[in-house]
């Protein structure tokens, strides 16, 4: 477990930047709408945070569809595989950082509009719902894209997976297995209470799949392309 | 695709072949060994590349083997594949007595590419079965190459194993047991350092008090003052006496050995135009 969470130790770390530009982004957002005098409308904060929820979800498609192509490039994913790793943990500690990464943005998102709207039990319950349907939903994201990004180019990897997630919000109704992402934030106002627990438990469930069948497919792959 | 890959992944894994190679070098001392891989790169537009093609080698424990090639032999792939970074298209080896991939060897295995001193001592800190060095010394200075060498000596005294690419080839000349050299993605001479650097029968002669050398010598030259000239292992007997018939003095009398340069460059001069003479 310990190479699992140095990975995702490292993934967070090369992506400290781009976490802390979103982690202050929802706060950066928020005083837009922030008034002295008066909390900010909650339909307002509810679009913004619907929005920054949607936005968090493709970052992190995008994030995992480059991670493996990046550390080729880098060749740091050499000195990693030629330790005692193996491809599974690889993709796994990739994963966690994703994880991580969402866990921090989405807190970010919740600590905003709180900060907009005001403590309450409503707007804590409702906050606490959004960050747990919106860290399903990029975890699952996350996963596709990595899953994806082991056999195709990084950039149509993320644009498959953002397509796979957001999709289905066109269609009037979309099948929970198909679409977790949809039924996870598909309700108008992100400010709900509920969180779906059967879409929640069947995206974890699917990328815990996706991501072993993205091992079965990285574990037959080369890391390293002929350079010399 | 999906056949060709099946067929890679089983002949690098699955193959009884691999199975008893593995197992033999398990008990045997080996501990790397390729058996005929070869490597085939395709491009986007699928033009094929050989890094590698029937290659073969077998490390014994507690040496330090120098690989040398120029810049595209397949060294590195070759690494890659020991380290189960990369497959092979044909063939299959083992690393410490496991087949390549293997997490369990490489537990006991330190690898480091291009590095800095205290890299080095990071990749010795858990006392490696076998290290593997690719272009070591490289971008080190001076100082920090000769505190490399020592380290590298010092490990193999504790009966460890090291296999060293480099470009660094004085550095090879002095530390490496043996010695492979590759080109094209194969083997093309492999031998002890001493051996291969030892030129046949030939032997150096310094004498002084001579003006010229005797007959039947040859390449006379002056280095400080005294007479040098070559001269072969049957010749060598009559070459002193004439020497010493003229009043001369032998000063040393040497075997005739080339740089590890010299040797390089010969023996991949000689390998191109072998390449060349059948077309």
């Amino acid at each position: 477990m310990i190479p699992v969470l140095l990975l995702a130790k490292n993934f967070l770390r090369q992506n400290r930047w781009l976490l802390l530009a979103f982690a202050a982004f929802p706060f950066l957002l928020g005083a837009f709408l922030w008034s002295p005098h008066h909390a900010a409308s909650q339909q307002d904060v509810s679009e913004i945070v619907q929005m920054e929820v949607r936005y968090g979800v493709v970052v992190l498609a995008f994030l995992d569809s480059s991670a493996i192509y990046n550390e080729k490039r880098s060749r740091r994913i050499v000195g990693v595989l030629s330790k005692a790793v193996t491809r599974e943990q690889y993709l796994l500690g990739l994963l966690l950082g994703s994880a991580y990464f969402a866990v921090t943005y989405f807190a970010s998102v919740a600590a905003a509009a709180l900060w907009l709207i005001g403590v309450s039990d409503l707007a804590v319950g409702a906050l606490s719902s959004m960050f747990v349907r919106g860290t399903l939903a990029a975890l699952w994201t996350a996963s596709v894209a990595l899953f994806l990004s082991t056999f195709v180019y990084p950039f149509f990897a993320a644009a498959i997976a953002a397509a796979l997630a957001f999709a289905p919000f066109a269609l009037s109704h979309a099948n929970t297995f198909l679409a977790p992402v949809a039924a996870l934030l598909g309700a108008s106002d992100s400010l709900v209470r509920s969180i779906p627990i059967s879409a929640g438990m069947i995206a974890i469930a699917e990328s815990a799949i996706i991501l072993l069948l993205a091992a079965q497919i990285f574990v037959r792959r080369d890391v390293t392309v002929n350079i010399e | 695709m999906k056949v060709r890959q099946r067929r890679r992944f089983h002949s690098a894994l699955g193959s009884p072949r691999a199975f008893f190679l593995c197992r033999y070098n398990r008990i045997v001392a080996a501990v790397l060994e390729f058996e005929g891989i070869s490597k085939r790169y395709r491009s986007f537009l699928g033009r094929e590349h050989w890094a590698l093609s029937d290659f073969s080698l077998k490390m014994e424990r507690g040496e330090i083997v120098g690989f040398l090639g120029p810049n595209g032999a397949g060294k590195t792939t070759a690494i890659h594949i020991a380290l189960g970074l990369a497959w092979p298209t044909a063939g299959h080896g083992t690393l410490l007595g496991q087949v390549f991939g293997a997490v369990s060897s490489r537990r006991k295995l330190g690898f480091l590419g291009m590095l800095q001193r205290v890299g080095i001592a990071q990749a010795l800190i858990n006392d490696p079965e076998l290290l593997i060095l690719d272009e070591p010394t490289s971008a080190l200075d001076p100082l920090s190459r000769l505190k490399v060498r020592e380290l590298l000596l010092q490990h193999r005294t504790g009966g460890k194993s090291i296999f060293l690419s480099s470009h660094q080839l004085s550095e090879v000349e002095r530390i490496c047991d043996r010695v492979i050299f590759v080109q094209k993605g194969r083997v093309i001479a492999s031998g002890r350092t001493q051996d291969l650097l030892k030129e046949s029968d030939e032997f150096e002669i310094t004498a002084s008090g001579l003006r010229s050398a005797p007959p039947e010598t040859r390449n006379s030259h002056t280095e400080n003052g005294h007479l040098v000239f070559s001269t072969t292992a049957a010749q060598q007997r009559s070459a002193i006496e004439q020497v010493w018939s003229a009043g001369g003095t032998v000063i040393s009398v040497v075997p005739k050995t080339r740089t590890m340069e010299e040797l390089f460059v010969e023996l991949m001069t000689n390998s191109e135009s072998g390449r060349r003479k059948p077309q």
